[in-house]
Parts: structure tokens; C-alpha cells; sequence
């Protein structure tokens, strides 16, 4: 009989270390599940991440993120505290994205400057919030409106921040569509929203486009060699696919790599938000101050585009200012909305979306010009 | 009576087609879905009229610069 | 607080990103006129 009590004890020991915590992100990671099947909103991140969280919220599973030796720990510390899995990302989206709006109109370049105001900006607040300065850099990172680029730098100097960091940016990316347009309205006139431009489709050169990833990575690494996987990953990927003669590889990189990536990368995330790092104030200050980043990028983007409108005497639209976040296409597909919104006549996706493009080499730049500033001044990881 | 020819902004492929000749448009209706990069972009009537002629359909693989409709207004 | 590391961030990041992509509208200007596109080119390599 006492035999039988301790197996049913040992079978109950699940219920019995369930704490209010873990019983609280288990919901939260069935709350993601429907989102993602039952609402569809973003399904590639959402189930994997949803199942993470509840998996690695199970109490004696051994599948959080930290709990050491279990599965997706091997998994986490191979893929995201070396950082494999947002650099291998960024070789699928280099292989992924047309760099052709942008080379045959290079101006919209500046946008993706711009548009990575936000980070900075919330770098002050966080500071200002009493964030130390590895955390603050990896809060404002999420202005960079960059899943991978986010990972990245988070899981370089602030790890706790991690998965509140992920998510937001995660989170805010999907978002765009709903966070720019009351922005991009308050800040112009109508006339200025319709303001016209030629559809403006150009051809270039297919040996430009074979060149620029070259020669652009060359150039961008040696003004900000922190930068490199990242920047390395994203020109291989483009030079890849547009060298035109290694089909096989562009097929691997945008397919199974990215998506073998995306699937692991969610489940890590969301196993390693456990209730007791997640559930906190900070979480609370990060979200808000991810919502402060990505505002404030398309402001400053919408400023920028107000004074290329002047400077070019009308020949640009401010709205495409809005298309310097690197939310590929998210934010290209707001500009063209909001665009023809204002004037049938105006189409403006093949600006925005060069423009959206530059966004994400800004994102990287500027997320690299960081990590080179924090290692000039001798700040490392936290532990 | 002005006439005014939509033309094929960005080159793509024509989805669907939500006018024909003879029908009267307001300004902002969708005349037709092109799509293009990976979207659905709708294009829409600059003016209140009629269609006078349509120079697409689905399916169509088209360039910009081709004609899409032209209206009367 | 200290203003020192947050200005010091923001004044070289901002910067340093804004001369390099302004660098690259330069890198594509000249790229394009070193190899403007011609016409008969469309399709080929195309993956």
C-alpha cells in the first residue's frame, strides 16, 4: 500500500511544483497558441514561441531555457548565447530581399537612418529610467524594429532582458501597421500626404547589384567591425542570391535555413520566459519603452521626410520617411496605404519599400556603431 | 468630357479585375488588384466618371506604363 | 545619471549610421554610372 502512495506521490509531483508564476505563463503561452492559430496573426513566430513558454513553464520537465543539460537548454546555449541563430537569420534574409528599389533610387537610403532614431532616444530614457547601460543599449535596440538584430544584441550583453526584449520587438514589428498611420497623419498636412511622385520603377545593372553587396560589405565592416555577422550574413545572402549561379544555395538559405532557424529561435525565446523573469516591473518598462522606440523612429523618419520634401521642392513625399524602420514590408505597406489614402493617384511602393530596405542596413549599422561604442569604453556583458 | 488612362504604376500581375466598361466609378473605388513584391496593392479611380475601356485582366502579367482602364468624367 | 555614455551613444551612433548609408547613396551613384543598366538585360540571372 505505501508503495502505491509513493508512486501516485511521484506522479503528482508536476501539480504539486506548479507555482502561481508558472500557472500564470502557461496561460500566457496558451493566450500566444490562439493568437497565432486561432487569430493567424504571425503563426511562424507565434506557435513556436506559445508552445516554448509552455513547455518551459512546466514545472520538472526540465525545458526551460535554463535549466541546464535539459533539451532546449542545449539548444539555447548553442543557438542563441553564441548568437548562431540570429546571424544564420540574417543569412536568409539577405537572400531573401531585393536590394533593386534601393540601388536604382538611392536617396531613400537616408531614410534608413532615420528611421533608427527611436533607438536612441529610448537609450536616454532607459538610462534615464535607471537601467544600466548594457540593458539600456539592448531596450533601445528594439527602435531597430529588428526581430534578429534585437536577439542579437541582447543576447550579447543583457540575457535577463532577453526574452522581454524578443517579444517586444517581435511584437512591435507586427504591430507597424497599427502604431504608424495615427503618426504619419498628426504629422502632415494632407497636402504633403499627396504630394505626387512618379511611380518611379528603374532597372540597374545586374553587375550592380552583384557588386553592391560586395563592395557595401566590405565598406560597412570596416567602419564597424561589431557589426560583421550580421552585416556579413545579410551581403552573403544578397550576393548569393543575386550572383545569379548558386540556385541551390539561395533555395537552402531562404527556406530551410530561415525556417529550421525561426522554429528553433521561437522555442528558445519562449522557453526562456519563465514567471520569474518575466513576470516583473521591468518587463512592464521594457514594453513601454519599446512602444516609445518605434514611435519615435517614424517620427524622426516623418521629420526627415518634411525636409526632403522641402529640399527636393516637392518632388518627395514625407510619408516615405515613415518607411525607414527596417519592418520589412510592414512599414513599406503602410506608406503606400497611407499614400494613396490621401491621393489615388500617388503609388508609392516602390519607393517605400527601398526605403524599408536602407532600414534594415540602418538597423544594422546602427545597432553595430553600439556595440562598438560599449566595447570602446570597456563595458562588457553583464553577467 | 476629360478622359484620364490609369496606367500600370509598378510591374506585377493583375489578381483580380473589379470594373467593367460602362461602370460608373466614385474617386478611391478599386478598379482592379495588382500584385506586386509579395502584395496585394489595389488600384484605385483618381476621379469620379465612367470606364470607358479596360487593357487588363487577370492573370495578366503586366509592365508600368501599361493601361490599365481609362475613365470619363 | 550619467549623461556622458547616453550622449556620447546617441551622438555616435546617430552619426556614424548617417554618414555611412549617406557613404552608400554615393557607393550605388557611382556603381550605377560605372555600369548603367541596358536595355536586353532584364531576366538574365535572375534566380
Amino acid at each position: 500500500m505505501d508503495a502505491f502512495i509513493d508512486a501516485l506521490n511521484s506522479l503528482g509531483q508536476g501539480f504539486m511544483n506548479l507555482t502561481w508564476e508558472a500557472a500564470v505563463m502557461i496561460l500566457i503561452g496558451c493566450v500566444l497558441l490562439y493568437l497565432g492559430i486561432g487569430r493567424k496573426i504571425e503563426p511562424l513566430l507565434l506557435v513556436p514561441i506559445g508552445f516554448g513558454v509552455v513547455l518551459g513553464n512546466l514545472p520538472l520537465a526540465n525545458l526551460g531555457a535554463q535549466d541546464q543539460g535539459g533539451v532546449i537548454n542545449l539548444l539555447y546555449t548553442a543557438g542563441i548565447l553564441t548568437e548562431i541563430f540570429p546571424v544564420l537569420l540574417f543569412l536568409g534574409l539577405g537572400a531573401m530581399i531585393d536590394f533593386g528599389p534601393m540601388l536604382a533610387n538611392p536617396v531613400v537610403l537616408i531614410f534608413g537612418a532615420a528611421g533608427q532614431f527611436g533607438i536612441f532616444i529610448t537609450l536616454l530614457l532607459a538610462l534615464g529610467l535607471g537601467f544600466v547601460e548594457q540593458e539600456a543599449v539592448s531596450i533601445a535596440v528594439i527602435g531597430a524594429c529588428d526581430g534578429p538584430t534585437a536577439i542579437y544584441v541582447t543576447s550579447k550583453y543583457a540575457r535577463e532582458l532577453l526574452p522581454a526584449v524578443s517579444i517586444a520587438a517581435y511584437s512591435y514589428m507586427a504591430l507597424v501597421p497599427i502604431i504608424q498611420p495615427p503618426i504619419m497623419r498628426g504629422m502632415t498636412t494632407r497636402k504633403e500626404r499627396e504630394t505626387p511622385m512618379a511611380a518611379g520603377e528603374k532597372q540597374v545593372s545586374q553587375r550592380v547589384k552583384v557588386l553592391f553587396p560586395i563592395i557595401a560589405g566590405i565598406a560597412t565592416i570596416l567602419i564597424a567591425p561589431m557589426g560583421a555577422p550580421l552585416m556579413g550574413m545579410l551581403m552573403l545572402g544578397n550576393l548569393l542570391k543575386e550572383s545569379g549561379v548558386v540556385g541551390r544555395l539561395v533555395d537552402v538559405s531562404q527556406n530551410t535555413i530561415a525556417n529550421l532557424v525561426t522554429l528553433l529561435l521561437g522555442l528558445c525565446i519562449g522557453a526562456s520566459m519563465l514567471g520569474g523573469n518575466f513576470l516583473t516591473w521591468d518587463t512592464l518598462l521594457v514594453f513601454a519603452l519599446g512602444f516609445i522606440a518605434i514611435s519615435m523612429d517614424t517620427v524622426f523618419g516623418m521629420l526627415l521626410g518634411k525636409l526632403m520634401r522641402v529640399l527636393s521642392k516637392g518632388k518627395i513625399n514625407p510619408l516615405l520617411g515613415a518607411a525607414g524602420t527596417s519592418a520589412f514590408p510592414m512599414s513599406a505597406r503602410v506608406v503606400q496605404k497611407e499614400g494613396q489614402r490621401a491621393n489615388p493617384r500617388n503609388f508609392l511602393l516602390w519607393h517605400a519599400i527601398g526605403a524599408n530596405t536602407g532600414g534594415q542596413i540602418g538597423s544594422v549599422m546602427a545597432a553595430a556603431v553600439m556595440l562598438a561604442v560599449l566595447s570602446g569604453l570597456g563595458i562588457g556583458p553583464l553577467a | 468630357m476629360a478622359r484620364e488612362t490609369i496606367e500600370v504604376p509598378i510591374t506585377g500581375k493583375i489578381i483580380s479585375v473589379a470594373v467593367k466598361a460602362g461602370d460608373t466609378v466614385k474617386e478611391g473605388d478599386v478598379i482592379c488588384m495588382l500584385e506586386s513584391m509579395k502584395m496585394e496593392n489595389p488600384i484605385l479611380s483618381p476621379v469620379d466618371g465612367a470606364i470607358v475601356e479596360i487593357g487588363v485582366e487577370p492573370e495578366q502579367v503586366v509592365k508600368p506604363g501599361e493601361k490599365i482602364a481609362v475613365i470619363e468624367y | 545619471m550619467d549623461w556622458s555614455f547616453g550622449l556620447t551613444m546617441t551622438f555616435a551612433g546617430m552619426g556614424i549610421t548617417f554618414i555611412t548609408l549617406y557613404l552608400l547613396t554615393l557607393l550605388i551613384r557611382l556603381l550605377n554610372k560605372l555600369f548603367p543598366f541596358k536595355n536586353g538585360e532584364e531576366k538574365k540571372g535572375k534566380t
